[in-house]
């Protein structure tokens, strides 16, 4: 479970990984796009704003040249003798009206509304000329005296160069206003791409805060985790320390029973030396009969306190059954004494006990056993054999402690 | 993880709708957003005027305005052509545009707009109200003497000519008028000597033998009005008209009483049914003017002023004689209809 769990973990700070990287190019790119938009606003804006000023320069040089072939007309209307310099300066202004359009036709970025004005211009321009060199052919001819030239200028010629000068300046006020309007737009497209950077700006610090809380809160949830398995496992340990505990010795007396013998000299039954001593209350079965299980079970506590008391320095003390208590003696402890010692036990064990206010004594027997290595399989023989011998005590009489015979 | 997913998403196309919000708002502003101009002319059916409309309604375009058109009844409607005016200056235009019916009875309506802080100007024919700020057209005593001298060659040494005035008291057809009888009383000199009866002998004798006005400009009646004149004076060389109701009505009188190509017609303006007129030798030759400049030039001095820029008291738009002969021509095409020009 725990190993699951930590690929769970593992496969969850990948993904967030990615994501961070997925942001972090997805900003890159934003960033870069809006860089390459504010280049490019700022170069076609320089280029629209020269060729603008240039195709404006070039409307107002045809302006001023179609002014001066006005007054050069008003000037042959008025004094007709003196025609030559300004028909000559009426064709020059002409050819340079006619430079200018191809010019100007030439340059981008013209707006509609300012083409169409153009044109009209033009249209009329042309028609201008026209008519001015069809009246200095008749001039020069002498088929036109000055009063009906001053005619001719009201009704033809005043009309055409009227409607060609409104339709220029018309263009050139479309241009200024296009550019102006240009110029707007490209300062709403900066103020855009400004206010989209530092919105992007906003949402990166964003993003990388959230991303950071995330972070902390996953890191928080990853420690209160491991603390709390941590507390789980403490706990399971504990449990099972106290399960052994619980399966290793008596409740009643809180001494170790049979199991704990067995795993005590289980392991030592090939190898080791050592002096067991096993008792077992005589007629124990009447005091149940008599006082019930509490009183006995109650004396038996008493007696397994004092011999705790009195034998804990000297020997491992078990709780076998009930009534039966096996003693292995320290190693310090020789045969002789052991069997001096199961003497001194056998006194304790059948002395007078009080117990629920009334004086209680029983005999007891039990056998020493000089243990010599290999000589049981295993300790049910161990205990087989010590039960033989306290069994035959009991029959010849009890309250004593036989030997178990070594083969 | 699935929370900011959802978040990364979300923060994306709330910023993808604030530039597009943002992009939108810049170039939608541009539409039509300069403001209101009310261009009010003077009578409904009339082509000249529907000209009029066209050229204010491509400055409109070009200028970014609301261009309102309106135009009186017919042109002798001075109140109803007042309450068009009220009704401009009640929706607080940005600048009027208007050929007013009355040379003076309108100025008090003008003034108004002027005290309201709304440029005035006038196209086609003036008001005597001095708050004007300018005047776009054409000469009206310069076409009219174009006229006459086009009415003069066509008639030789000797005239009797009849007048229908499209109204009594609008200012181009008095000054049409007035512009015409001027040149020819010039020209109408009589010169040495008598005959053997001892009647002078002139070089040149022209008379201007009555003029009429119709009474409400129309079409119907001005052809009325033309037939009193006709049967008065059954002797006319020449009728000269001074619109485009005038000239049609005339046209109409001419050929309703027999006396196509017996009395010529010297008209104004040039719409459909003249053109025809033209070809077919009733109307002798008509004063062309612009009204499409008129409309446009109107509506552009109008943003003009209101960007601060100083503009001239007058604009002489011209006007152009056109007959059967020049009809055709690449110039008078041109000047009929400026839009050809796209």
């Amino acid at each position: 479970m725990a190993k699951k769990k930590s690929t769970n973990n593992k496969s969850q700070s990948g993904g967030n990984e990615r994501s961070y990287v997925l942001a972090g190019i997805l900003l890159a790119i934003f960033g870069i796009t809006i860089m390459l938009m504010g280049f490019w606003t700022s170069i076609s804006a320089q280029r629209y704003n020269s060729t603008s000023s240039e195709s404006l320069e070039l409307l107002a040089d045809m302006s001023d040249e179609l002014r001066k072939v006005n007054e050069n007309v008003l000037e042959i209307v008025s004094n007709v003798t003196d025609m030559s310099d300004n028909v000559s300066e009426i064709t020059v202004s002409f050819d340079k009206i006619e430079q200018d359009e191809a010019q100007f036709e030439a340059l981008p970025f013209h707006s509609d509304a300012e083409m169409k004005r153009y044109h009209q211009a033009k249209i009329f321009m042309a028609a201008y000329r026209t008519k001015l060199n069809s009246l200095q052919t008749m001039l020069s001819s002498n088929a036109l005296d000055l009063a009906t030239m001053k005619n001719y200028y009201n009704q033809d010629i005043s009309p055409l160069s009227f409607t060609a000068s409104e339709m220029l300046e018309s263009a050139k006020y479309l241009n200024n206003k296009n550019t102006k309007i240009l110029a707007k737009r490209t300062r709403q497209l900066s103020l855009v791409t400004s206010g989209v950077t530092v919105f992007l700006l906003i949402i990166g610090e964003i993003a990388i805060i959230v991303a950071a809380r995330l972070a902390k809160r996953r890191r928080e949830d990853l420690e209160r985790k491991t603390k709390q398995a941590e507390a789980a496992a403490n706990k399971f340990k504990h449990s099972q320390q106290k399960m052994e505990e619980i399966a290793f010795t008596n409740i009643l007396t809180n001494m170790k029973n049979r199991y704990a013998l067995d795993n005590d000299i289980g392991p030592r039954l090939d190898t080791d030396q050592f002096n067991i001593a096993l008792f077992d209350m005589d007629g124990f079965k009447i005091i149940n009969d008599t006082y019930g299980y509490d009183f006995g079970d109650e004396y038996l506590a008493q007696i397994a306190e004092k011999l705790k008391a009195e034998y804990s320095n000297i020997a491992e003390l078990y709780n076998i059954t009930g009534n039966s208590f096996a003693f292995v003696f320290n190693k310090d402890v020789s045969d002789v004494q052991s069997t001096r010692y199961a003497q001194n036990i056998l006194m304790t064990m059948t002395g007078m006990f009080t117990v629920a206010n009334l004086k209680v004594q029983l005999t007891a027997s039990g056998c020493i056993y000089h243990y010599i290595p290999g000589d049981c399989q295993n300790l049910s023989g161990l205990l087989v054999k010590m039960d033989n011998v306290i069994r035959n005590a009991k029959r010849s009489g009890g309250n004593a402690v036989f030997t178990v015979d070594s083969i | 993880m699935n929370r900011k997913k959802g978040l990364i998403k979300r923060l994306l196309v709330s910023s993808v709708a604030l530039s597009l919000a943002l992009g939108l708002s810049g170039c939608g502003n541009a539409n039509k957003s300069n403001g209101t101009i009310a261009v009010i002319c003077q009578a409904q059916g009339v082509q000249f005027w529907d000209q009029v409309q066209v050229g204010a309604l491509e400055a409109g375009d070009e200028l970014d305005y609301e261009i309102q058109y309106s135009a009186a009844e017919k042109a002798s409607d001075i109140e109803g052509q007042r309450a068009l005016i009220q009704r401009a200056i009640n929706n607080k235009v940005d600048g009027i545009v208007v050929a007013p019916n009355s040379p003076s009875e309108l100025n008090d309506v003008l003034q108004a707009a002027d005290t309201a802080g709304i440029p005035v100007i006038t196209i086609s024919t003036t008001a005597s109200y001095s708050g004007t700020k300018s005047y776009i057209g054409s000469s009206n005593s310069e076409a009219g003497a174009i006229a006459a001298r086009q009415a003069l060659t066509e008639l030789g040494a000797t005239g009797k000519i009849g007048i229908v005035g499209h109204s009594e008291t609008a200012n181009n057809s008095k000054d049409r008028i007035s512009g015409f009888t001027t040149l020819v009383n010039s020209r109408n000199q009589p010169t040495t000597g008598m005959d053997e009866s001892g009647n002078v002998v002139y070089q040149s004798k022209y008379e201007v033998v009555e003029t009429k006005y119709s009474e409400n400009g129309t079409r119907d009646d001005c052809k009325k009005v033309a037939l009193e004149l006709i049967a008065a004076h059954p002797e006319l060389d020449l009728i000269y008209a001074t619109n485009e109701n005038s000239t049609l009505g005339v046209c109409d009188a001419v050929d309703e009483s027999g006396n196509t190509g017996k009395i010529k017609v010297i008209g104004f303006n040039s719409n459909d049914a003249e053109i025809t007129y033209l070809n077919t030798g009733t109307l002798t030759g008509t004063m062309v003017q612009s009204p499409y400049n008129m409309g446009y030039l109107g509506v552009r001095y109008i943003d003009a002023l209101r960007n601060g820029e100083v503009i001239r008291k007058k604009y002489d738009t011209g006007a152009m004689y056109v007959n059967r002969q020049n009809l055709g021509s690449e110039q008078i095409q041109l000047w009929l209809d400026p839009s050809r020009s796209e």
